[in-house]
């Protein structure tokens, strides 16, 4: 069978995510951290939109009517170097 | 057949219920956002037993010995890694207090090796030594992954007839005739014959409005998560006493914070701030990781209780139990707290004796006072 990969950065595929789905994570937020899309390097900026329409289909609901998983700082990865500063 | 209700889907209510479960009261799990949501989903999943206090290093110890044989027991990898915690001193005067404590944990047969320099180099090659005095290390500890643990009592829970109700707050506990008839939550009302708050740091607003006062102070903790990097730091390491910690997790993330006093409150943000004081005692203790990079921080919610232990145990309203105000270890104390809490509310008493925790010793402490 082929694979639909939905995050490449920790290679999670569409069939990871509808199983977990069916075992009852299935609000945004449980469903990224039972399946670990979205905490990779891209911290799901490549995946999320993939997501949330296949769990908005599962539920019968738009889109839009899912939020976003919260966004967490940096935007992108920052070198331990840079935020210490000076020495 | 008996019925309980436990607020909070935190790892402190899910071992409670998955243990009542076990026993066989019917039990049904509340939780206001989604499991893990609060502050074990943002935990670093340190598993503990270096302590100070002989009632903490014992229950660490027995939490230890649960964990051991969970994944069997809920047939779900809980993710359980014992690569030792080791314990760095900066000074002379947290080394002192670091061989001090291995000797009240060699009182209740925890073994915990006292590291010199030479020692610490083998096991941590990146470490600038010439920062750090001596360490102690207990190779039985550990880091448990959060969400695994929480997963995997989760699913035994509901196989065991065990309802959780996500999304479902607790807005009010129903107390007549000084005992616990049940809960009122934004969706329904609930009867039970017991019920556990076991809401983190939110439980104390809402034993308030029952009269239930927790003298405790609730602060913000961030922590943060590293790229992935081939495995090369085996233990947890902490710092004393600049309370510096980071481990490496299965993932090969490198998770770490510097435990800074806070303001308190229940503010969640991340700040610029704690990346820049980390950044700074982590390359200063280890500065090959000057070239690591950054990926995401968070914080989460630390409740101190006045003697900085957790509180667990009966209140004053019949059938209502409480396990709060977490001091920052309930994670490590969690596995085992579950067995006791199930003990307590089947049996009416436990086996082991928890008064060191109870909601009673502050009491006595301000009658003394008067
Ligand atoms: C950054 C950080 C690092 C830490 N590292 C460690 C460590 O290495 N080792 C260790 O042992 N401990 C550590 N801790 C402490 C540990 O995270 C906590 O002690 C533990 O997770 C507490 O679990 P809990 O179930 O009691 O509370 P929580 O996990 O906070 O769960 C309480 C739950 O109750 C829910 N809730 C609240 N109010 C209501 C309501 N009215 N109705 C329904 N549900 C409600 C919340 O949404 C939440 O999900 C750390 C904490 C932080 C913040």
């Amino acid at each position: 069978m082929s694979k639909k990969i939905y995050c490449r950065c920790e290679d999670i595929t569409e069939e990871d995510i509808l199983k977990a789905i069916d075992e009852g994570f299935d609000d945004i937020e449980s469903l990224k951290r039972y399946s670990g899309f979205s905490t990779g390097p891209c911290e799901g900026k490549n995946c999320i939109m993939h997501v949330i329409r296949l769990l908005s289909q599962k539920k019968g609901l738009k889109p839009e009517d899912l939020r976003l998983t919260v966004l967490r700082p940096p935007v992108d990865p920052v070198l331990i170097d840079v935020l210490a500063g000076e020495e | 057949m008996e019925s309980a209700i436990v607020i909070g889907g935190g790892i402190t209510g899910f071992s409670i219920a998955y243990n009542l479960a076990k026993r066989g009261v019917k039990t049904t799990l509340l939780e206001k956002k989604y499991p893990s949501s609060g502050s074990t989903g943002r935990c670093s999943g340190g598993i503990r037993n270096q302590w100070s206090r002989e009632h903490e290093i014992k229950l660490a110890r027995e939490s230890i010995k649960v964990l051991e044989k969970l994944s069997a027991e809920l047939n779900f990898n809980i993710l359980f890694r014992q690569g030792g915690h080791i314990i760095l001193a900066e000074d002379e005067k947290s080394m002192n207090n670091l061989v001090k404590d291995t000797e009240t944990q060699r009182d209740v047969n925890v073994r915990t090796e006292i590291l010199n320099q030479d020692q610490i180099k083998r096991i941590l090659p990146f470490v600038d030594i010439t920062k750090i005095v001596g360490g102690t290390l207990n190779r039985k500890e550990g880091v448990c992954h959060p969400f695994s643990l929480l997963y995997g009592y989760q699913q035994s829970f509901k196989k065991l007839g065990g309802k959780v109700l996500k999304f479902t707050k607790a807005e009010k506990l129903d107390i007549r005739n000084s005992k616990v008839e049940g809960v009122k939550t934004n969706k329904n009302t609930f009867e039970a014959d017991f019920v556990v708050v076991a809401a983190g740091a939110y439980s104390k607003e809402l034993l308030k409005t029952i009269g239930i006062n927790i003298q405790s102070k609730v602060l913000k903790t961030e922590i943060l998560a590293t790229e992935p990097l081939k495995f090369f730091i085996k233990p947890m390491v902490l710092c004393k006493p600049s309370m510096l910690f980071f481990n490496q997790t299965i993932r090969g993330e490198v998770i770490g914070g510097a435990s800074e006093p806070s303001n308190e409150g229940y503010n969640l943000d991340s700040s610029l701030e704690f990346l820049r004081t980390f950044s700074k005692k982590l390359r200063n203790i280890a500065p090959p990781l000057r070239r690591v990079k950054v990926l995401r921080s968070w914080a989460g919610l630390q409740e101190f209780s006045p003697d900085e232990s957790p509180i667990y145990g009966k209140t004053e309203i019949q059938n209502l139990y409480i396990a709060c105000a977490d001091s920052g270890k309930a994670f490590t104390f969690a596995p085992k707290i579950g067995e006791y809490f199930a003990e307590l509310i089947t049996e009416g008493q436990t086996s082991w004796d928890m008064t060191p925790f109870s909601l009673k010793r502050f009491e006595k402490k301000i009658n003394q006072n008067h």
